[in-house]
């Protein structure tokens, strides 16, 4: 998968909030829900770039173009991941995972909820 | 079909000459216009020169296809006819005289073949050349414009390979706001690449903008993108590309090259008078800066065909610093006039014309006239000393016979005999023209009405050894057979050979024109497929009927003695042979009956 620059994962963000496939209209209105009002040309760009990198899909619904993501929101965090522990963990989930920890950016009752999750348990419901 | 093929050039060449004319016109006239009129007159105004060198359309003044009707058709379908004609040499003939004695005598043949084999086989490399210069034109051309396009392509992939994204979402933005400036709606992108020397737009179907780099000053980037974008937006990538398709058409043709040169420089001129043209004083000045500084970049590939650049030619750069530096807004007075100008223009292109595309008219109906006329078949006007009363018909022998309604070559008639030749039907005032040689002996031409009955039509005497050329004209309609007569039935002229002769009817150049197959060539192609099969004929005869709403070309090939007919039909749409019956008949010419009968199967075979 290649990579995505930031303003692309803004649009695509927006047509994963959408359900997976958006309209330029939706996807504009997206952008300036969230302040980033883009020009024409460039929203086009954007999404030229995206189409070419092969994460969205344009089809035609009769003259309006419909942007459906070709990688799902979940399929893409993994694949990021995974390349973020490659290239700074060198792979190994422990630093990662001890990096989170330390960092509180895991906290105690997450940590363990995923632990039992993993191990086939069933998360508590409290 | 090869005739058809080099009227095809023909007409190109009159559109080449034609467009000369002009292109001579627009430079012989520039310094009056160079500085009164917009650069975007300049631009736009070959257009005009372009749709005349394209579009083999006239108006009904037409000097060009005046001059090239003088000299159509190089080759000579006479000598094809001819020479298809001499195939055959030992005929059965049966003579007729006047008073109606048959005769049976086996024809002696003063062998002409022998004598002119020498000439017609010069002839022939000689027509076989001109019949394939439309060949050697259309190769050139199509292999001229194909270099073109690879050489293109190269370049755009030359170009797409080189390419980087622009990764700054501000220059995306800025470009995005100048693209909302100049209100394009479609996508346009926008890329650097190191390899280019100067920005250029390149692309049809997804068209971007390639900079050398983006690290150059706003006002720089701003006027790069505009000029860029203005070309993008009027299209001048199809504008070229228009021009390279006339220069590959046109390739014998200096002028079209110039023009080339001409239109590209105009092009960028007139893009940067557009660009502007919006901009104030300071702005003007930044735009010329912004020329000045394309030239600072070098780049490793220079090719630049048909991609729009922003400064390609550095001689072309004064010109258009001294356009900038000088540039007033036209008065409102000088628009008009520039379309004025344009409009006279554009009539002018019109006016020199094109070969052969004067005046077309609907292909005419010609049912075949099946009356037998029993009543009294009046001769209206006719022109018994033929060309006096009318325009003079100047013959040249290389020239072939438009819509031959019918021909014959006879190599020898004894003395004092006469020949049936066929039949033909004048429409009412149709005018004829006939043309009739031999190489010795004087000889008559007679016609005589149908059905059969011995009856001479009035004074339809011709005595061809002082007249050889003039026009029938009927005020109605007449179906005749034609005699030809040895020495006016005085056996003291002695016999005649090399007979030839062509009646021709004036308007079927215009009237077939729009078929696929003219009736010539269905002629050749009834001959062609006779001579295969080694079938028989000697005279032949030809019309254009509408059986069923399709038009077809019935050429009649027929022997000697008229016993052996054969029909062929050739559909004047697709140019095939639908169909071709040889019929035996008793009678003589009973051509009337055979042809009859060979159109009511055609018709039943397509109802």
């Amino acid at each position: 998968m290649q990579q995505v620059s930031d303003y692309e994962l803004e649009v695509m963000k927006i047509i994963w909030t959408n359900g997976g496939t958006a309209l330029y209209a939706e996807i504009v209105a997206g952008l300036e829900a969230k302040n980033n009002s883009l020009t024409k040309n460039t929203v086009l760009t954007l999404l030229s770039r995206l189409a070419d990198k092969g994460i969205l899909k344009t089809s035609k619904t009769g003259r309006r173009n419909i942007y459906t993501a070709a990688v799902t929101e979940n399929d893409y965090q993994t694949h990021q991941t995974i390349r973020f522990l490659n290239k700074v963990y060198e792979g190994s989930t422990k630093g990662l995972v001890s990096t989170l920890i330390a960092k509180d950016l895991l906290s105690r009752s997450d940590y363990d909820e995923l632990l039992n999750q993993w191990s086939g348990g069933v998360v508590a419901d409290e | 079909m090869l005739w058809q093929m080099n009227d095809l050039l023909l007409t190109v060449l009159s559109l080449s000459l034609s467009g000369s004319i002009i292109i001579a016109i627009l430079f012989l006239c520039k310094p009056l216009y160079k500085k009164r009129l917009s650069k975007k007159w300049h631009y736009y105004i070959w257009l005009v020169v372009i749709t005349r060198m394209l579009v083999p359309l006239s108006f009904e003044i037409n000097i060009v296809g005046g001059i090239f009707s003088g000299f159509s058709q190089p080759g000579t379908l006479e000598n094809e006819l001819n020479s298809a004609m001499l195939g055959g040499g030992e005929a059965q003939i049966i003579t007729n005289t006047p008073n109606t004695q048959n005769t049976n005598f086996d024809l002696q043949t003063a062998t002409p073949e022998t004598q002119t084999s020498a000439t017609y086989s010069q002839n022939n490399i000689f027509s076989m050349l001109i019949s394939y210069a439309w060949l050697i034109w259309i190769v050139v051309a199509a292999i001229l414009f194909i270099r073109k396009l690879t050489i293109y392509q190269g370049f755009v992939n030359y170009i797409k390979a080189g390419r980087v994204e622009l990764d700054s979402i501000d220059d995306l933005e800025r470009f995005g706001r100048l693209m909302r400036q100049l209100k394009i709606k479609k996508m346009v992108g926008i890329y650097t690449n190191s390899l280019i020397s100067s920005p250029l737009l390149i692309g049809f179907f997804k068209p971007y903008i390639a900079l050398p780099t983006t690290n150059i000053s706003e006002a720089d980037f701003e006027n790069t993108i505009l000029h860029e974008l203005t070309h993008y937006k009027r299209g001048d990538m199809f504008y070229k590309w228009l021009v390279q398709l006339t220069i590959c058409l046109h390739w014998f043709n200096p002028l079209a090259y110039l023009m080339g040169r001409e239109i590209n420089n105009a092009c960028e001129l007139s893009c940067d008078e557009a660009v502007i043209k919006n901009l104030d004083d300071d702005g003007i000045k930044a735009y010329g800066n912004t020329l000045l500084n394309a030239l600072g970049f070098g780049g490793k590939y220079k090719n630049a065909l048909s991609s729009i650049t922003l400064s390609d030619n550095k001689k072309i750069l004064g010109e258009r610093l001294n356009m900038i530096k000088n540039f007033k807004k036209k008065p409102k007075s000088a628009a008009l006039c520039a379309v004025l100008l344009a409009i006279v223009l554009g009539m002018g292109a019109g006016i020199a014309g094109v070969y052969g595309m004067t005046n077309p008219m609907p292909v005419e109906n010609n049912a075949p006239p099946m009356a037998d006329g029993g009543g009294e078949f009046g001769i209206g006007t006719t022109d018994n000393t033929g060309a006096e009363s009318n325009t003079p018909l100047i013959i040249d022998d290389d020239k072939p016979f438009i819509g031959v309604s019918l021909s014959f070559d006879i190599p020898y008639i004894q003395p004092a005999e006469s020949l049936q030749i066929g039949r033909i039907t004048f429409g009412p005032g149709i005018i004829y023209n006939y043309y009739f040689s031999s190489e010795s002996g004087n000889f008559m031409v007679g016609l005589r009405r149908t059905p059969n009955d011995g009856s001479w039509m009035g004074s339809g005497w011709f005595n061809l050894a002082s007249n050889r050329q003039g026009q029938w004209q009927f005020d109605e309609e007449a179906t005749v057979y034609v005699y030809i007569i040895s020495g006016s039935g005085n056996p003291e002229f002695g016999a005649v050979a090399n007979i030839t002769g062509h009646i021709f009817r004036e308007d079927e150049q215009i009237t077939f024109q729009a078929e696929q197959v003219t009736l010539n060539e269905a002629v050749i192609m009834a001959m062609d497929y006779a001579e295969k099969r080694n079938l028989e004929w000697h005279g032949n005869m030809q019309e254009t009927f509408s059986v069923s709403d399709r038009h077809i070309h019935v050429v009649t090939l027929m022997n000697w003695t008229g016993q052996i007919l054969h029909f062929a039909a050739i559909d004047a749409n697709t140019g095939d042979i639908v169909s071709f019956e040889t019929s035996e008949i008793g009678v003589p010419f009973n051509v009337l009956g055979g042809l009859e009968l060979f159109i009511q199967n055609l018709s039943t075979m397509w109802s």
